[in-house]
């Protein structure tokens, strides 16, 4: 089986859909990549970290069709903003 | 005032950056999940490339023999009549009447042979000694390339195409390779979204994405204009 059935795979095996199999399972590669990077960033800007952080975990989900395309868009919303947050903060001497 | 200003600075910067990073996303990733091999048994030699697609039998043909669908930036119209068949895209006035014009394809061979704007069965039976065969479209209008055209069936159980075309199991299947939509799907795909028209999102989600966005270049335009009337 190819990591692209898995998530036929998993919502077989469970008896569940497989949109709720490709969740469950991009969960755990996102939470796989995030948790350690959490606990070991620290300070204001971690949040910025995690955003990073999620968005490469994103990108593996997606490369393996677990995922839609506009949970990548948001993604880049959120870092988008907290960017422009931190930027805007530095430049106006916020 | 000092608030404004640094909304004006956080609104300019939330375009830039947002626009970027998307940029940035590597177009790729937009085409898995949809391989015409996950849909339908198919030699994925003959797929692979194809970043989307769009497969059809004979059951989904209208009672005037046509196959309307959307692919890539264009809706196609797919023809069949007495054994022949015929695909084109519809060509819009003002982006969004059409009036029946047809930008029609040619169909040209894995051996490099022209079939035409009409590709009969009879052609698919000779070019197709295996049971497929794949087409490279080209528009004849325009000579641009329209992506790749697969033809199928499974000759166990059919020895001509004619007779699985009659039993809804010759398949048909229109794909975009990446190489041709890749570089303008980002593009596509900024424009989509700020018109509420991404493909394959719930609408509501679409809003939720796009009104930041708005807002921002409302912000600035807004802060543009107050700042070039002295008495505002």
């Amino acid at each position: 089986m190819s990591l692209e059935d898995w998530p036929a795979g998993l919502a077989t095996y469970f008896g569940i859909n497989e949109t709720t199999a490709q969740l469950l399972l991009s969960l755990v590669v996102i939470c796989t990549f995030l948790f350690p990077v959490m606990l070991l960033s620290r300070g204001r800007n971690a949040p910025l970290i995690w955003l990073i952080t999620i968005f490469f975990a994103e990108c593996v989900v997606l490369g393996l069709g677990w995922l839609p395309f506009w949970i990548m868009i948001a993604t880049v919303a959120l870092m988008a903003v907290a960017i422009a947050f931190l930027g805007s903060k530095t430049v106006t001497g916020g | 005032m000092a608030d404004e200003m640094r909304g004006f600075v956080f609104a300019i910067a939330f375009i830039i950056i947002f626009a970027a990073l998307l940029s940035a996303v590597p177009a790729d990733l937009m085409g898995l999940g949809e391989t015409p091999d996950m849909v339908t048994p198919i030699s994925p030699s003959l797929a692979t490339d194809f970043a989307e697609s769009e497969w059809y039998v004979e059951d989904n043909l209208t009672a005037f023999g046509q196959y309307v669908y959307t692919l890539g930036a264009f809706e196609w119209v797919y023809s069949y009549y007495a054994g022949t068949m015929q695909l084109g895209a519809k060509v819009l006035l003002l982006g969004f009447l059409w009036l029946g014009q047809l930008d029609s394809c040619e169909f040209i061979s894995p051996d490099g042979e022209n079939r035409g704007g009409v590709l009969s069965i009879t052609e698919i039976e000779s070019d197709a000694p295996n049971g497929t065969v794949r087409y490279s479209l080209f528009s004849i209008g325009s000579g641009n390339s329209l992506g790749g055209f697969v033809v199928y069936w499974n000759i166990t159980l059919y020895a001509d195409p004619a007779d699985a075309w009659t039993a809804s199991e010759l398949y048909l299947l229109h794909g975009l390779g990446l190489t041709e939509s890749a570089t303008t799907n980002i593009g596509a795909l900024i424009v989509s979204l700020l018109l509420l028209q991404l493909p394959d999102v719930p609408l509501l989600v679409n809003i939720i994405l796009v009104v930041p966005i708005w807002a921002s270049i409302i912000y600035v335009l807004w802060y543009i204009i107050k700042e070039m009337i002295p008495f505002v």
